[in-house]
């Protein structure tokens, strides 16, 4: 700053920095001073000889004043100045009005080392300059810095407590304290072991040739299931016939296990590893889910793969009634209920599938007693009566285990702090990346950037997902809305629209907080929100209030069928059966009342009024009657319509309706 | 004697603003004044001086402009604005009141109420 410098002899670097600084480079920093906006002052125009237009930036060191000030002072400026770190322009500014100061001082007669004493602390008086001199910038620039500043500080408070996020995330630990699944396999222990159907059932499961529905072509598939659902008549039957006829060992087995009075499913049992190796049942490391499994992966499982011995004893019932083998029809009906009936019924999702495996064999003895009333004898008809009657599956769902599930999660992914309350682990995220590798394949969670990104992501979650208490909180409110609704007969629940349990649950899946916050939770309810959102009818707590109808529909066509041995034609009412035949005449879960019944062209007809609550004298539902879809109509319960025989909608008139 | 920091940061720009009522100074002239008028009291220093001086200046109370003195050399002169001319009359109002105050509890020599004159003449209000 003390020499001007030539403007005609410049290295390449001054060159450069010439370029740097012409007025567009002022223009884009937002700054356009000197001789574009103001009238260059004398001291500019005598020091810038400058070929091109002068900016802020290029008068900045070509204008730089000159002065001859002693060095002292000379260097109390520019230090004073350099520390400002304001733009090129205000510097020169301060510069300029600075070195007036002192040479008005100095012409003053003050001494060079008083002025300098007298000037104060440069980095004091840089810092007030700076201040000050912000003050005059634009009022644009000025919302920008604050904005800028207030950016950077959010950006802090977000890395701070993103940071204490990943660190309590990842040092969380849980604490497994109640071993439910040893709990579980203690009271299946507790059963004599030759009163246990589940080695049987085992061996059948490792014998059995798969019908892998899920391996065959998607045509074959549906030719099988139809097959099965319409049986002999169907074309396809030959595909169960010979699925039949590959399994007769483990068919006999089934049968074994049937004659056993409960399933006694240890999963700790050292005879179950084989199996649990050949049934795939996941990708987990055998040693540690025999050891630590998870309740609920312990106890659907094998109970999913029984669909397959069920399956089987179906497709025999079939064949020996096409055959008019009563014994084996009856063997093979009693096998199918006494599966249903050695299913645990503390746990409402097992026991769901219990009353469809009876009802199944329920709807085939009343297709039996339809179709000839005379083929089953009274002995074999009392015999159905009593295992009907005796099913223990009816009546009210338990949700017992279905809490136990939720309980055992919570202590898997959740901290314990000894008073019920904890936060989320790193347990719950390694348990998506498992559900997802099996789901997807390794592709969805193998790149570790990706695994970075997701550690990331669920460390800043779990600061505002539900704590432990909360979420416990949310499942009990959930399983006792519930278990209270399941506890009331249909016709005192809302089954045209969403249960309580049901409603709520949308009500936090609908808020994104909620949702947030309770995502665990929701997550693995997700089968039953999907329902709901795709307007699902279906209602799986409702199994038990369907199951007693099937039950009592399939008692009173016993009833009747007795009743017409006896009499040699069919009863003008249902309480004609009563006492003899039937305590009471049995309440249509519908509506309360009594099941209807009338006599149509000299057969007995047998029908419930129906999800629409309305009497329509055994119309027969635009859907098919038992879907959850059948909105109109009423269910005809014995005998029912066949598979395929036409709706109410394909039929011009209803020979029914018409009566 | 020198008065406090806090005190000073009122009464100075109140003090150069009545120093630049009469006429555009430039800033040496302004702490050369100051330490004339007010017998070194607010003797505010010459480095804090300049910064006052670009706050005074981005608020509107004056104006800066570098011209030429008699001795041939650039100097910045500053001289009040309208709105300067405005918080100047505030001030010296707000002052006497509180001098006012200061004489009624005793602080200052002087009869309550009777409004003291300013340190400097030719006051506007």
């Amino acid at each position: 700053m003390n020499e001007a410098r030539d403007p005609h002899k410049r290295t390449w670097s001054e060159c450069w920095r010439l370029l740097n600084s012409t007025p567009w480079q002022d223009a884009i920093r937002g700054r356009l001073t000197g001789t574009l906006l103001n009238k260059p002052t004398p001291v500019v125009a005598s020091n810038a000889a400058l070929l091109l237009p002068t900016s802020g930036s290029l008068d900045d060191e070509r204008s730089w004043p000159t002065h001859s000030l002693p060095k002292p002072i000379s260097q109390l400026i520019d230090n004073v100045v350099r520390r400002t770190w304001l733009w090129r322009c205000e510097r020169r500014d301060v510069a300029r009005e600075l070195i007036a100061h002192f040479e008005d001082g100095l012409a003053a007669g003050q001494s060079e080392s008083e002025l300098v004493a007298n000037f104060g602390e440069p980095r004091a008086v840089a810092r007030l300059i700076r201040r000050a001199k912000l003050r005059q910038r634009p009022w644009a620039w000025r919302a920008s810095r604050r904005m800028l500043q207030a950016f950077g500080v959010l950006v802090a408070i977000v890395v701070v407590c993103w940071s204490w996020l990943l660190i309590r995330f990842l040092s969380a630990e849980p604490t497994i304290q109640h071993d439910f699944v040893g709990e579980w396999d203690q009271r299946s222990q507790a059963i004599a072991e030759t009163d246990r159907a589940w080695p049987h059932y085992r061996e059948a499961l490792m014998k059995i040739k798969k019908l892998d529905l899920r391996g065959e072509a998607p045509e074959q598939r549906a030719n099988r299931e139809k097959a099965l659902e319409i049986g002999v008549r169907s074309e396809h039957w030959p595909l169960c016939l010979e699925h039949l006829e590959n399994n007769q060992q483990a068919l006999e087995l089934t049968f074994r296990g049937s004659e056993k009075r409960q399933l006694g499913f240890v999963y700790r049992d050292e005879s179950n590893r084989e199996w649990l190796e050949s049934a795939e049942l996941g990708h987990f490391d055998l040693h540690q889910k025999l050891a630590n499994g998870i309740l609920v992966g312990v106890q659907l499982p094998h109970i999913q793969k029984l669909y397959d011995l069920h399956r089987l004893l179906a497709i025999e019932v079939e064949q020996a009634r096409f055959e008019r083998d009563r014994t084996r029809w009856l063997r093979a009906w009693f096998a199918g209920l006494s599966l249903a009936e050695q299913l645990p019924s503390d746990c409402a999702i097992i026991q769901v599938i219990a009353f469809h495996w009876a009802g199944q064999n329920w709807s085939k003895l009343r297709a039996a007693l339809a179709d000839d009333p005379t083929w089953l004898t009274d002995d074999d008809l009392r015999q159905l009566a009593h295992r009907v009657v005796a099913f223990q599956g009816g009546g009210r769902l338990r949700l017992k285990v279905d809490r136990e599930f939720g309980d055992d999660l919570l202590q898997r992914f959740y901290t314990d702090d000894g008073h019920g309350d904890g936060r989320l682990t790193p347990d719950y995220f390694h348990l998506l990346e498992d559900a997802e590798r099996q789901l997807f394949g390794k592709s969805a969670a193998s790149s570790k950037a990706t695994q970075a990104e997701r550690i990331l992501e669920w460390s800043a979650r779990s600061g505002v997902i539900a704590s432990r208490a909360e979420m416990k909180q949310a499942q009990q409110q959930y399983f006792d809305l519930e278990e209270s609704e399941s506890a009331k007969p249909l016709w005192e629940q809302a089954y045209d629209e969403p249960s309580p349990g049901q409603r709520l649950m949308h009500q936090w899946y609908h808020s994104r907080w909620q949702r947030l916050r309770l995502q665990p939770f929701l997550g693995i309810m997700q089968p039953l929100i999907s329902m709901e959102e795709t307007h699902n009818p279906y209602r799986p707590w409702q199994g038990a209030e369907f199951a007693t109808q099937n039950r009592d529909a399939t008692l009173v066509s016993i009833a009747l069928t007795v009743y017409h041995r006896r009499h040699g034609q069919w009863p003008e009412r249902l309480e004609q059966l009563c006492p003899d035949l039937l305590p009471e005449v049995p309440l249509d879960r519908f509506d309360g009342q009594p099941l209807r019944y009338r006599i149509v062209d000299d057969r007995p007809l047998l029908y419930s009024v129906g999800r629409n609550r309305i009497d329509e004298g055994g119309k027969l539902p635009t859907e098919k009657q038992d879907s959850p879809q059948a909105r109109d109509g009423d269910w005809r319960l014995w005998p029912a319509p066949r598979t395929g025989e036409p709706s109410a909608q394909r039929r011009s008139v209803s020979r029914l309706g018409r009566a | 004697m020198r008065i406090e920091r806090e005190l000073m940061r009122g009464a100075g720009p109140i003090a150069v603003l009545k120093l630049l009522e009469d006429e555009a100074k430039y800033g040496y002239e302004l702490v050369t004044a100051l330490a004339e008028h007010a017998e070194g009291v607010l003797d505010m220093g010459q480095s804090t001086l300049y910064p006052m001086l670009y706050n005074l200046e981005a608020q509107g109370y004056v104006k800066a402009s570098w011209e030429e003195g008699d001795t041939g050399r650039q100097r910045k002169y500053y001289s009040l604005t309208a709105d300067g001319k405005r918080r100047l009359a505030d001030g010296v109002e707000q002052w006497r009141a509180l001098a006012n105050a200061f004489v009624g509890l005793g602080i200052l020599p002087g009869a309550r109420g009777k409004k003291s004159r300013p340190a400097l003449g030719g006051a506007s209000s």
